[in-house]
């Protein structure tokens, strides 16, 4: 399931961020949590691709969050948390002809859609506003 | 003969107002050119100025938040470096990160929009929800809903919220 629209999101034990621009926020402390969250901001061709699933009785920090292995969120710009400090970046090979950076997030997920995909912007897609 | 009298005999009154309504009978702002007579009761102007520098330190304390948001990450982008660089233990960093936490505070929406529109009037930068979060210290779903209210002002803001309805 690949999900693009605004505000689409998706929770996991452990996530791969890809994008070519990524950046960490200041943590914050999270109410719904209860906990120190270590938040992210990733733009330029972001995905945010579920490569282990919360065990069935997590209850997750959004209801309508995907939440299975092989979930992707693709967007111009994503953001989210990780439960624990995020480990080093790595540049690879992303596409024909960029790299990209990737990071490993483990330890609970959350990922969001900020703004839709640049080609859904351009073409004015209804998608690129609507959840 | 009153002041207001006064001056509108001798042909000097072109503004209209709570002129008669000054404690200071006698103090005016008298403005004259070659084609016209402006003349304005001196609280009034006050009244105008302290507007008007009102305004302007609302506008530098939400700037001033910018700087100081912006400032916050840039530390703590260094230290979350130091990390990475394994110049900083799991521990040291966690006692680190606990000195840029901040917890959400309650604000109102109305009050949030009013700040984002402000905000984008002055800088023209499109602040994202998530940039609206740290920058204004609350909550992501309200981040969204204020962005929400505001692009009803700055439609160019659309593509960061979910479509009406």
């Amino acid at each position: 399931m690949i999900a693009t629209s605004v505000c689409s999101s998706l929770e996991a034990e452990k996530i791969l961020i890809r994008a070519r621009k990524f950046q960490v926020q200041p943590p914050r402390k999270d109410p719904k949590i209860g906990k120190m969250v270590f938040p992210f901001k990733v733009s330029i061709f972001g995905v945010a691709l579920i490569e282990e699933a919360y065990e069935s009785d997590v209850i997750l920090y959004r209801e309508c969050s995907h939440r299975a292995i092989g979930d992707e969120l693709r967007g111009e710009a994503l953001d989210g948390f990780a439960r624990k400090p995020f480990g080093r970046e790595r540049v690879a090979k992303g596409s024909g002809t960029h790299k990209a950076t990737f990071v490993d997030m483990r330890g609970g997920v959350y990922a969001h859609v900020e703004i839709a995909p640049r080609h859904l912007l351009e073409a004015n897609s209804p998608e690129a506003v609507s959840v | 003969m009153s002041d207001r009298d006064y001056i509108g005999e001798i042909g000097l009154l072109s503004t209209s107002g709570p002129l008669v309504q000054s404690t200071h009978h006698y103090d005016y702002l008298i403005r004259a050119t070659s084609t016209k007579t402006v003349v304005k009761n001196t609280v009034d102007v006050q009244a105008q100025i302290g507007q008007w520098a009102g305004t302007m330190a609302a506008d530098l304390a939400q700037l001033k938040n910018v700087v100081q948001w912006q400032h916050d990450l840039i530390e703590y982008n260094s230290t979350y470096q130091a990390y990475l660089l394994e110049q900083l233990s799991d521990e040291e960093f966690a006692e680190e990160a606990e000195k840029y936490a901040y917890e959400p505070q309650e604000i109102d929406v109305e009050q949030l929009a009013a700040g984002i529109e402000r905000l984008y009037g002055l800088t023209n930068i499109a602040f994202t929800p998530s940039d609206i979060c740290g920058l204004f210290r609350c909550d992501h779903d309200l981040a969204v809903r204020a962005v929400e209210r505001a692009r009803e002002t700055y439609p160019e803001l659309s593509h960061l919220v979910p479509k009406e309805g």
